[in-house]
Formats: structure tokens, C-alpha cells, sequence
């Protein structure tokens, strides 16, 4: 045994754990159903203010909250059971959506329902949140371009703070679809087969 | 060139595709039989008897699952062979740097 065979053992081990750790296990898939969802919702929720409607919005926002987490429980049981592996990367960034998931729902519900946040400053709470989500998968996955949608994110957040009213209504769909499902699809594309 | 101890690394590691095999398995939470067979370059027969090596001294675990009514075997690396592992690579570049 020589130190040449040492050498490429040690450079055997790392590149296998530096090609294991660069997997890449994001799905564009959740991001595509929340992006779509929320921003139709939104413009729904916009239109029944606009046109006077009348429905009944918390209804509204019930059945597509709860449609999205029911997405999550079947994509879970049936589509992530699937992925042939899951790094540890994977692992935190679940967990971190998830967290997210879950603060977005109870400042959506509770914040607004019990009067603490008041209706017109919701999408730029719900952005700057966002922005962490975006801003923390980029950094560990190492893509960029995912990190810089956080800035879009929170961009977004000071000019609804700024200039509160009811367009951030529509102007938070159109995030919705420019910094959430497109970026979806594109994860989709790039890292489908990964 | 120098020459070297082997008998100072764990032989259960120390065969290219068992290193392989914990190599990958150290760096993810667990992987799939098809995923490390596809990472390592191997037949599944051989893939089979190393990854089974490895299972009998309890530096991997396996978990069984049927999706799409289709048997699916995900491994993961245990403690122990996480440290051992661990003690394999500290050994190797021991004995470079000793060398």
C-alpha cells in the first residue's frame, strides 16, 4: 500500500461527498401550487372588494389554505415517498418551508381575524417572510439566483409598507406569480431529473 | 513510495466499493438501493453482497417499503458507522502525513 493509493482513497471520499451533498432535492411542484393558488385568491379577494361582491371572503381563504396544506399531505404520502435520496440539506430546508407554512397561517388567520395586523399590511408581513424562505434555500442549495429572489421579495414588502392600500392585493398576486410559480416551473425544469 | 500498515484501517471500509458505499451514505440522511448503485457503479449483485457486509457489522441500516406496489430499500448510516467512518479517514491521512 502506498501513500499514491492513500491519496486517491482520501480524494475518492471527498468527491463522492461533495457530489452527494450537491444534490440538488428542491421540487418546483409546491412552489407552483401555492404561487397559482394564493395568487388567484388574491385576485378573487381583490375583484369581490372592487365589484362588491359580497362573498364571504374568510370561506374563501379557508378552501384554498386548506386545499394548499391537503396538497402537502398527498404530495407527502405519495410523491416525496419516492425521492431515491434526501440529503441532510433537504431535510432543513423542508423543515424551514414548513415552519414558514405554518407562521404565514397563523398571521393570515389569527393576525387578521383577532384585529393584531390589520388587512392591508398582510402582504408585505407575508412577503418579508417569504423573502427569509427564498433568501435561506439559495444560500445552502449554492444557487443564486434563488437567494436573489428574496431581494424581489423584500423589495416588494417596503413598497406595499410604504403605500398601503387595496392594489398590494393584486400587486401580491403578481408577486405570486413572478417570485413563486415561475421560479417553480423553472426549478421543475432544471432540477427534475436530478 | 512508501509503504504502510493496512492492518491500521478497518477492513469493512477499506475496499473501494464499501468506501464508496459510506461515503455517500455519510452525506445524506439516507439514500435509496438504486440511487447508491447508480452513484457507485455497480451491478446489483454487488452492490447487494458489500451494502449486506456492511449491514452485518451495523454501519448501515435498512428500511423496506413497497411504492407502487414495488419493494424499495432505503439505507442509511448508523452511528457506529458514522464513527467509524470517521475513524477511517482520521487513520488514512494519518498515515499520509506519518508517510
Amino acid at each position: 500500500m502506498t501513500s499514491d493509493t492513500l491519496q486517491g482513497d482520501l480524494a475518492y471520499i471527498k468527491k463522492i461527498v461533495q457530489e452527494s451533498r450537491k444534490n440538488i432535492g428542491l421540487s418546483g411542484d409546491h412552489l407552483i401550487v401555492w404561487g397559482i393558488l394564493v395568487s388567484i385568491a388574491l385576485f378573487v379577494t381583490w375583484a369581490n372588494h372592487y365589484y362588491n361582491w359580497g362573498a364571504n371572503e374568510w370561506l374563501h381563504w379557508v378552501l384554498v389554505i386548506g386545499g394548499g396544506w391537503l396538497f402537502e399531505i398527498i404530495y407527502g404520502r405519495t410523491v416525496d415517498r419516492k425521492i431515491p435520496v434526501r440529503t441532510y440539506t433537504d431535510k432543513i430546508e423542508g423543515f424551514m418551508w414548513l415552519s414558514i407554512g405554518i407562521t404565514l397561517t397563523i398571521l393570515g388567520f389569527l393576525g387578521i381575524g383577532t384585529d393584531a395586523i390589520r388587512p392591508e399590511y398582510i402582504s408585505p408581513i407575508f412577503s418579508t417572510v417569504l423573502a427569509i424562505g427564498y433568501f435561506t434555500s439559495g444560500v445552502i442549495y449554492e444557487v443564486k439566483w434563488i437567494r436573489n429572489l428574496a431581494f424581489g421579495w423584500w423589495g416588494g414588502a417596503i413598497i406595499m409598507f410604504l403605500f398601503p392600500g387595496s392594489y398590494h392585493l393584486l400587486f401580491m398576486a403578481g408577486m405570486m406569480i413572478a417570485f413563486q410559480a415561475i421560479p417553480g416551473f423553472i426549478i421543475q425544469k432544471t432540477w427534475a431529473n436530478d | 513510495m512508501s509503504d504502510f500498515d493496512y492492518k491500521q484501517l478497518d477492513d469493512i471500509i477499506h475496499s473501494r466499493i464499501r468506501l464508496a458505499i459510506m461515503a455517500l451514505l455519510v452525506s445524506v440522511e439516507s439514500a435509496n438501493f438504486v440511487f447508491i448503485r447508480k452513484k457507485v457503479n455497480a451491478s446489483d449483485g454487488n452492490l447487494s453482497v458489500h451494502i449486506r457486509k456492511l449491514e452485518d457489522v451495523k454501519y448501515v441500516s435498512s428500511t423496506k417499503k413497497f411504492i407502487d406496489r414495488k419493494p424499495v430499500t432505503t439505507y442509511q448510516i448508523s452511528n457506529l458507522g458514522r464513527k467509524a467512518f470517521e475513524a477511517y479517514v482520521d487513520r488514512l491521512s494519518g498515515l499520509l502525513q506519518n508517510g
